[in-house]
């Protein structure tokens, strides 16, 4: 196995991992995200713009400054998604088609920012300028892409699964999820649990973004989030709700569509095959598992359902 | 008088989609795969008026293949349970890519398509297109308001149980909804193909997504969603010419105009 493909796939698992979290978690609230790009984006790009503007750096100020791109891709984006739970509690909108439209409105947006007054003046990129040397996450297998965001990614993976299951917040928001009429009646502050879900949600997407800059590409080029934030939401319907269970799925979206793009750069056959094998595995998802899968499902559990 | 046809015709595509979409919302399905679904039907449009060398032919096979297609999609998704809000993302995302390998393997680009065979007059398509989206809306009122069928598509949203207490199978009116939103939805990428004589892609600009939009502020009334819709198309036909006026705006802020005044409208609605 090529060890630079081996390390690319490994590396996109790892951010499926990231902004599948924040996937899990609307799906988990009964709301389901669908801005994820537009909120990879955003984080991308302000990290991007924020640590190019620092210049180089020494290592404790890239610390720094890595942690504040961080903290601000963590907070806009989550803000973002925050408008929709809020249009959701006012106004009775549709979470999923008001994330998405807010996504396509700072898509356009953020385009027009990378072509225009954040665009980098020493390069020939529709790009940010490249963020300090300083502030990259280095490379754990060369010569991948493959950095410490995978690790970080589990770890996320890991915690999510202990506030979900193990916390009063996150019984909450399940138990608002399966059924909200439950929930009033039961006293939660349903409108603080969306908005926080939604909010959470926003900035796990953001991150995804500001980890893509800051381990892949050190840059915010035009279009980076192509199709991460389908694949992430993929990769949470087929982890079935569960963090634990997103590891596996996210490494399957990873290496499928590593492995499909690679397919179609040596075979000539353009990018459009990976994004069929996307949407064919979204239609596969949408189906019920089989009873055999289910079986497998109560025993893990412990025979509980 | 010339302006405000031009406006009127510019909103039909969008009229249309949203009068798609209220059908499978009153079924309780929403067709989130009408997005991709007009770029395929505008490419499929394209193929096939460039093919036969009619614009008729070109309509009528593009709106059935795709009807054809969402048919069968939606009897499976039906058979085997399928989670239909997932199923629609899944479609959307698959007639994108679709229409993008088609275009390769047929005509060799994924790019813009124009040819000789694939030119109309302004005027008449502008004709064309408010004529057959003041049927559709009529069609649409009377059918949802007065008909039998209609009545059971409201019914099969709110209460699926009374459909089948009548006998009456609430997942054949749910892939009747859908086989309706396809077929507006078809029309609309047709229009749209057949008002630029050419296939772009990405040529429903997310006007299925709009189209859901209209049809929340709408608050489900034909009506009520044309007027939600005119005052989109206005947004974007401002945001198209406002660079004649003040220079300097990126193209690429103007695209999101539509989309910013469609959250606005939620908010303050």
């Amino acid at each position: 196995m090529n060890l630079y493909y081996l390390g690319s796939a490994l590396n996109l698992s790892g951010l499926y991992m990231i902004a599948g979290c924040g996937a899990l978690i609307s799906i988990k609230s009964g709301d389901f995200n669908l801005g994820g790009e537009g909120q990879i984006y955003l984080g991308g790009f302000v990290s991007a713009v924020l640590l190019a503007s620092f210049g180089e750096l020494s290592s404790g100020a890239a610390i720094a400054a890595v942690f504040l791109a961080l903290c601000t891709a963590f907070l806009l984006s989550g803000l973002m998604a925050l408008l929709s739970a809020v249009l959701k509690i006012l106004r009775n909108a549709d979470f999923l088609f008001t994330s998405f439209i807010a996504s396509a409105a700072i898509i356009p947006f953020i385009d027009g920012l990378i072509s225009g007054p954040a665009r980098s003046q020493t390069e020939n990129l529709l790009a940010t300028p490249f963020i300090p040397r300083g502030a990259r996450l280095p490379s754990i297998l060369k010569p991948s892409p493959l950095n410490a965001s995978f690790l970080v990614a589990i770890a996320l993976c890991i915690l999510l699964w202990f506030i979900l299951n193990r916390t009063a917040w996150g019984r909450q928001i399940t138990v608002l999820g399966v059924s909200p009429v439950f929930s009033r009646f039961a006293g939660y502050a349903c409108p603080s649990l969306s908005m926080t879900s939604a909010f959470i949600s926003g900035g796990m997407h953001g991150l995804c973004g500001a980890a893509a800059v800051l381990g892949t590409y050190f840059t915010c080029h035009q279009g980076f989030y192509a199709g991460s934030g389908w694949n992430a939401f993929s990769a949470a319907l087929i982890a079935g709700a569960n963090p634990l269970a997103l590891i596996p799925s996210s490494l399957f979206m990873g290496f499928v569509t590593t492995y499909a793009n690679r397919y179609a750069l040596y075979n000539n056959f353009g990018f459009d095959i990976s994004s069929l094998i996307q949407a064919v595995i979204l239609f596969v998802i949408a189906f019920p598992r089989p009873q055999t899968f289910r079986g497998l499902t109560l025993i893990h559990r412990g025979g509980r359902s | 008088m010339t302006s405000l046809l031009s406006a009127l015709a510019y909103s039909c595509p969008l009229i249309l989609c949203s009068l798609g979409a209220l059908f499978s919302e009153y079924a309780g399905c929403l067709a989130l795969f009408m997005d991709g679904l007009v770029s395929f039907a505008a490419f499929l449009n394209y193929a096939f008026t460039v093919w036969s060398g009619s614009a008729i032919v070109g309509v009528l096979a593009s709106c059935l293949l795709s009807i054809g297609i969402t048919l069968g999609l939606s009897a499976v998704v039906e058979k085997f349970r399928a989670n239909r809000f997932i199923a629609a993302i899944a479609m959307n995302l698959l007639f994108g890519a679709l229409t993008s390998c088609l275009s390769w393997a047929f005509f060799g680009t994924r790019g813009v398509l124009a040819g000789d065979v694939y030119r109309f007059g302004v005027g008449a398509t502008r004709a064309a297109t408010v004529c057959v989206t003041a049927v559709a809306v009529a069609m649409a009122v009377y059918w949802l308001g007065r008909s039998r069928l209609g009545l059971y598509v409201r019914v099969a949203g709110r209460d699926a149980d009374v459909l089948k207490a009548k006998g009456v199978n609430p997942g054949n009116i749910r892939t009747l909804s859908w086989c309706l939103a396809a077929l507006y939805s078809s029309l609309a990428g047709c229009f749209l193909a057949m008002r630029l004589s050419s296939f772009v892609p990405n040529i429903s600009s997310g006007r299925g997504w709009m189209a859901l939009a209209a049809v929340f502020l709408g608050k489900k009334k034909p009506l009520r969603i044309v007027a939600a819709v005119i005052i989109f198309c206005l947004a974007d036909i401002f945001a198209a010419n406002i660079q004649n006026y003040i220079s300097g705006i990126p193209s690429s802020f103007l695209i999101s105009l539509p989309y910013l005044v469609s959250l606005l409208l939620i908010l303050v609605r």
